[in-house]
């Protein structure tokens, strides 16, 4: 029985890595007694699965994760056993029954919304104008490593669905971006954020990141990934 | 007041190290009446974590209603930069607060070269480093664990010494300082209802070391009323009912050892000359199949880990082994995917079968440690192990699939000679011949390390008056092995005698060595057991300015007349079985395993009687 769930991370386990948070569920499914389905091999593994990878000091609303389970539990009890041993800041907020065939996470997830908290100089109007020249620019080009070590420019502009900039307090702005995420193409917040400080001609004060959403394309929309 | 370290965790490697919010960690509510505890590990958190002791002593402290015990590692060096850079003092995980403040800043003493971490650790809290220097409402700084048997070159910077095992001694001692608290007494008298009160307890001011000309030592003896002469470490009688954790602190990341520990005796019968754990942990006890498999239960449910790992001296040697490894095997391995591991298994026919069990999938690699080349040197050491037995081990491990195998020896053993190295040699390449008898041929598959490393002299142990090799004499033995072992299907790693070196100057070290060690501190040594950050070159120079000569402590034979620095300390050992033994080890005589007849070692007549 496939269940996948969507869970927050945040407060202290904002520093837990990728990794570090597989075998946070590994060991809080088996305190939970939930009898997982293993991997075959060598070396059995749960049959566990997460959508993108959180970048490590960025929180989250709305993280994915798939089990493969062997005991026939209700998704609400799934959810409620193991929100009992998670740690604090990491909670099950909605569990679902998926069918054994559905796509893998990994390779629906297409974009992620963020809503990051920034300090700077600049006023609403210059940022929210050299957002604006950004997005009117076709091709936004950025210098990035292969995984041959070698430089390779990438063309990010198709990456930036949208971006907004609103006024908190003082110097303290929010900006919302919807930016491409998973396999088909990724771009993280700070690389965004760093076109936009180049923009700018002037360094920007990352205060806080949060994922809001993930999201899949059915059918020329974006919804969530219980879709 | 909390520390506030938001800001620095993203700019530092692995912050969750610094987080105290892992599962089973244990928080108080904080009241004036609150004995605050840090216990500390002069290591970085992945190899603190993975040790037994901050586990068990972390449940046992807190077991208590008014105490409130945390831990503080050693932080990584880029972690220390950002706290210094931003005035941040070392803080206890679980409350982040400062523990300049604390009640207790106690220091578990597992290896010698963690002692400049202490120094650092006590600087990064704004503890005076000296014990001289600390006023009435400074923390007591407190010591235990294996080095505090000869804790003396760290002695100017102790208050409080607990010698042996802790399960009873620190909850003893924490009723002593609930009594102090309540009198409203000076710093100085609790140090003195300490050592007088609660056995086991050592104040290291409360006694005088003076010394001969040669610079060895004239006299040890306490200087105030009512302090016994030579005192005696503690011991937990009955095992079965020690204390012993329900749960355990679960790490989010990864450290050394990530699984279940469960302890399932306390001692080593098998005598091996060299080894002060096998002297320094008698008498032999063992817990109940019942008590560990309650244990096991416990633990699995309550932290989730997917590893069972039973812990010993030595495993092949507990009564009940049998039936305690069938149990793990069927109820977790086979229902719950939860492995075993088994370290510090010998050779013989059942180790091997169960070897075999436990790493039915994935036959990793299997590790022997035969320590000397030569049946003549292992006779020396009392290895009771045989080219015989070690060629059963092996063959038998390649007919069950086994393709790498690993063989522990040291080099520098008293007594050793060309022709032991040699033997190093021969068993290499014995192995490959075993090999070969199995398979018809020696594939690419096959491989066998042989790992080296220094000897290093001991108190305690029968070989405490043997000089170390010098360090040259090391490499020179290295260089030869190196020569001898190339070859396709061996693998030769050695250890850096360096370290080795200055490992035998601190463990048979005395008082003197402190302003050694606070120098080197100052100079900038940290983390000296991590080869990136040994700097040894620093070190020498140290010895030399301040004039210590590093052959007095490492590389001098010592004579039986000696009084040792660790003299006033009694492990239960005597010195005339020490002697005897050494004696023995230079006429190559074996001695009986403890359970075949007693050797008389001491602990018969005062902490074992009755226990072994």
């Amino acid at each position: 029985m496939l269940i996948r769930s969507m869970f927050s991370k945040q407060y202290d386990m904002i520093y837990i890595s990728h990794l570090d948070l597989l075998r946070v569920f590994e060991r809080a499914l088996r305190r939970a007694k939930i009898q997982t389905e293993f991997s075959q091999g060598f070396n059995p593994r749960p049959k566990i699965t997460f959508a993108q990878a959180l970048t490590l000091g960025t929180e989250s609303q709305s993280e994915y994760i798939d089990v493969i389970i062997a005991d026939n539990i209700s998704p609400d009890e799934f959810k409620d056993r193991l929100n009992k041993v998670l740690p604090q800041g990491i909670e099950i907020l909605k569990s679902k029954e998926m069918d054994l065939k559905s796509e893998a996470l990994m390779s629906i997830v297409s974009n992620a919304r963020y809503a990051i908290e920034i300090k700077s100089k600049n006023s609403f109007e210059d940022i929210q104008n050299s957002i604006a020249v950004l997005l009117k620019e076709e091709e936004i080009f950025i210098e990035k490593l292969s995984k041959k070590k070698k430089l390779q420019k990438i063309d990010i502009r198709p990456l930036i669905f949208d971006a907004q900039i609103f006024k908190l307090k003082d110097d303290y702005f929010a900006l919302n971006l919807l930016l491409g995420c998973g396999s088909a193409g990724n771009l993280k917040p700070e690389i965004f954020i760093k076109i936009l400080e180049e923009k700018l001609e002037n360094s920007l004060d990352i205060k806080n990141v949060l994922r809001l959403a993930l999201y899949r394309l059915k059918e020329d929309k974006m919804v969530d990934l219980f879709s | 007041m909390k520390v506030e370290i938001k800001d620095i965790l993203l700019q530092v490697e692995k912050p969750a190290r610094y987080l105290g919010n892992e599962i089973n960690v244990i928080k108080k509510d904080i009241s004036k009446d609150l004995v605050r505890f840090a216990f500390c590990f002069p290591d970085v958190y992945e190899v603190g974590m993975s040790f037994l002791g901050l586990q068990i002593l972390y449940s046992l402290l807190n077991s208590k209603e008014n105490v409130w015990c945390e831990r503080v590692f050693a932080p990584w060096v880029d972690m220390e930069e950002k706290m210094r850079e931003k005035n941040i003092p070392l803080f206890g995980l679980e409350s982040r607060e400062s523990i300049r403040n604390f009640d207790f800043v106690a220091f578990t003493l597992q290896y010698e070269l963690s002692y400049n971490n202490i120094l650092n650790m006590l600087d990064l809290s704004g503890i005076p480093i000296w014990q001289k220097d600390r006023k009435e409402n400074d923390p007591f700084v407190l010591v235990g664990g294996p080095c505090a048997y000869n804790m003396e070159p760290i002695a100017d910077f102790v208050d409080i010494v607990c010698l042996g095992e802790g399960e009873e001694m620190m909850l003893e001692l924490m009723e002593e300082y609930d009594k102090f608290k309540k009198k409203n007494l000076p710093r100085e008298e609790f140090l003195k209802m300490a050592a007088k009160n609660v056995k086991g307890v050592y104040i290291p001011k409360f006694h005088d070391v003076l010394y001969n000309e040669d610079g060895t030592i004239k006299s040890i003896t306490p200087n105030i009323e009512g302090i016994e002469e030579k005192i005696q470490k503690r011991i937990v009688e009955d095992m079965n009912t020690a204390h012993y954790p329900k749960e355990v602190i679960v790490p989010f990341i990864d450290v050394v050892h990530d699984r279940v520990m469960v302890e399932i005796f306390r001692g080593c019968t098998r005598g091996c000359r060299f080894c002060q754990a096998g002297m320094v942990y008698r008498p032999n006890r063992e817990k109940s199949v019942e008590t560990i498999c309650n244990t096991i239960k416990n633990l699995s449910e309550s932290t989730g880990h997917d590893e069972i790992s039973i812990t010993s001296l030595s495993t092949s040697d507990y009564s009940g082994l049998h039936e305690l490894t069938d149990h793990i095997l069927k109820e977790y391995q086979e229902k719950k995917k939860i492995s075993m591991s088994l370290p510090s298994l010998r050779l013989d026919n059942f180790s091997m079968e169960l070897a075999n069990k436990v790493q039915k999938v994935k036959k990793s690699g299997l590790t022997f440690a035969p320590e000397a080349g030569s049946q003549r040197l292992r006779d020396v050491i009392n290895k009771g192990i045989t080219e015989e037995d070690l060629n059963n081990a092996t063959k038998k491990a390649f007919e069950m699939g086994w393709q790498n195998i690993k063989l522990y020896f040291m080099i520098g053993l008293p007594t050793e000679q060309e022709s032991d190295l040699h033997g190093i040699v021969d068993l290499a390449f014995s192995v490959m011949d075993n090999y070969r008898e199995i398979k018809q041929r020696v594939d690419r598959y096959f491989n066998v390390t042989i790992s080296t490393s220094c000897f290093v002299p001991k108190p305690f142990t029968p070989f405490q008056w043997f000089g170390q090799n010098k360090f040259a004499e090391f490499e020179e033995k290295e260089k030869y092995l190196s020569k001898k072992l190339r070859h396709k299907g061996i693998t030769y790693r050695y250890h850096d005698a360096r370290t080795s070196f200055l490992e035998a100057i601190l463990a048979r070290g005395d008082r003197r060595l402190s302003n050694v060690i606070f120098e080197a501190f100052k100079r900038g040594c940290k983390f000296d057991g991590w080869i990136e950050h040994f700097k040894f070159d620093t070190w020498m120079q140290v010895f030399e300015d301040l004039n210590v000569d590093t052959s007095f402590y490492a590389n001098r034979e010592r004579s039986y007349d000696e009084i040792f620095p660790w003299d006033h300390i009694d492990v239960g050992v005597s010195k005339e079985f020490l002697i005897r033994e050494n004696e023995k080890a230079k006429r190559e005589e074996l001695t009986n395993d403890c359970r075949k007849g007693c050797s008389a070692c001491g602990v018969h007549l005062n902490l074992g009687k009755g226990i072994c």
